[in-house]
């Protein structure tokens, strides 16, 4: 009866201590911020000299303290280099802020670009702010809403959309689905761009389900799929691929012009995916269904 | 027997009632988002709903007790139901289009589409409780079991909605089922009227 009880009490302490011991950090981290907005957990901290943002204990954004325009993660180098689908892009649009690293970077290297920012939280404006050296101007702008209900009211027309809306695991349904993605089509202008961000390190059906929801609006989509598990979808408008040739002829002249801190001609080598005929096994995601949080789970037929 | 009926009834009106709520945050999503004004509205709305239809069903119960007193708001809660494909949408985007703000915008969508359904199916509680207790007179069993077995079926109604309900099929077809759920409910009641219950004063 004794023993019962004490084997009860110490499975109990080791449960606890399995999940307490995500929350202590790693002794060689130094933690600038834990704590909850309305959305999300949110933590800061830096490690071997680079400061990262976690949401939901999800990595988010990462920023080399020494060297700010150096990107550490690849998916952010994946965002970046589909400036090569475009030959100018004056005019930007970015649903998700995560730490700035991105707008950043393009402002920094193209001073005449535009940036519009969309970004739910303003707890992580505030975080962006005091931790990652974001700043606004007259050419970079935030607006703290939810991503579909700003881009619906503004009516402003953009060379680039990046959608980068998904923190942690979790994916709001209403920025996946085919009127969202029409809603969006029409703030693209002649040639402007879609691209998005997705988590996909194993083949899953929210992948499959989002690439034949961008199949269904737009007339080409490309696949960018890194090695980290990321896949950056580009979507444009009309029809007329941008061949492989182009692409890396545009990233070499990208890269003879400006001092990237990564291989902008190597990431399109290696990653570069024509898809608009692709067949995916998938219904394509509406506002009246749009599982994608139990579709995330689920491996690709 | 009449009391398995008027627990099933409370355990239906207890799911459907939650299963609303839940696909209604579906239904703000795409004109309003997914914000913490949004859960607050809805959760607030259903609340406020069903407290004024617990104080109103109290009101009719106390005139009226019978069968097809509850089949009658079966009914038309499973009309409502049925006929919310219709003017969800058209709302949705009316209020949207007002541009109240993050926080009387939400409160105003779910106010406009959710107060009189919640009021409506929260009124059938305290009828099932009145009818209960007419017949524990008859037959003497307790009564503590028929708020726990409505809390039953929105403790079902919320998880099966959200876990399993939204995976399997659309918005739109949800709302049609629980719908039709209420029509079928209330035609049980209905059958379950005993014959001298029409026109029934309460005792």
């Amino acid at each position: 009866m004794i023993r019962r009880a004490l084997e009860t009490a110490i499975a109990f302490a080791l449960m606890l201590l399995v999940p307490a011991s995500a929350a202590f950090p790693a002794s060689d981290e130094t933690i600038l911020l834990d704590t909850d907005s309305v959305y999300y957990h949110i933590r800061v901290f830096d490690r071997d000299g680079v400061r990262y943002l976690k949401c939901n204990m999800h990595p988010q954004s990462a920023m080399r303290l020494v060297n700010p325009l150096h990107i550490e993660y690849e998916y952010v180098r994946g965002m970046i280099s589909t400036i090569a689908f475009r030959d100018t892009f004056p005019d930007i649009l970015m649903v998700g802020l995560g730490a700035g690293t991105l707008p950043h970077f393009l402002t920094t290297h193209y001073p005449e670009t535009a940036i519009d920012i969309v970004e739910l939280d303003p707890m992580i404006v505030d975080v962006a702010r005091r931790y990652f050296g974001f700043t606004e101007s007259p050419r970079t702008r935030i607006y703290v809403n939810d991503g579909r209900i700003h881009i619906r009211k503004s009516r402003k027309k953009y060379d680039i959309i990046f959608l980068d809306a998904y923190y942690g695991d979790s994916v709001p349904f209403h920025l996946t689905t085919r009127e969202f993605l029409e809603l969006v089509k029409q703030r693209l202008k002649p040639g402007g761009i879609v691209v998005s961000n997705l988590w996909a390190p194993w083949a899953n059906q929210y992948h499959d389900a989002q690439a034949k929801t961008y199949q269904a609006v737009f007339g080409e989509l490309y696949l960018l799929r890194t090695a980290a598990g990321n896949v950056i979808f580009v979507a444009t408008a009309d029809k007329g691929q941008i061949s492989r040739k182009t692409i890396l002829e545009r990233a070499g002249s990208i890269m003879a012009r400006k001092r990237f801190t990564f291989d902008l001609v190597k990431f399109m080598k290696d990653y570069y995916s024509y898809d608009t005929r692709t067949q995916f096994a998938a219904k394509v995601l509406t506002d009246d269904f749009a599982p994608v949080n139990i579709l995330q789970h689920r491996r690709s037929d | 027997m009449k009391s398995v009926t008027i627990y099933f009834i409370a355990f239906i009106s207890g799911a459907v009632v939650m299963a609303f709520e839940i696909l209604g945050s579906r239904i703000l999503a795409p004109d309003f988002g997914t914000s913490v004004f949004v859960w607050g509205s809805l959760i607030g709305i259903f609340m406020a709903g069903l407290s004024a239809g617990y104080f109103l069903g109290g009101k009719l119960s106390d005139r009226r007790t019978s069968f097809i007193t509850l089949a009658v708001l079966l009914f038309m809660s499973g009309i409502v139901l049925l006929l919310f494909p219709l003017y969800g949408l058209p709302v949705s985007e009316r209020i949207s289009g007002l541009d109240l703000g993050p926080r009387l915008g939400p409160f105003a969508v779910s106010t406009a589409l959710f107060f009189l359904p919640s009021l409506l199916m929260g009124m059938i509680t305290p009828c099932c409780t009145r009818l209960l207790i007419r017949e524990i007179l008859k037959v003497g069993h307790g009564i503590g079991s028929l708020y726990a077995v409505s809390t039953l079926g929105s403790i079902i109604g919320t998880i099966g909605t959200s876990f399993f309900l939204i995976t399997w099929t659309g918005t739109k077809a949800s709302l049609l089922l629980i719908g039709g759920i209420m029509i079928a409910t209330s035609v049980l009641a209905v059958l379950t009227r005993s014959p001298r219950e029409q026109g029934d004063a309460v005792e």
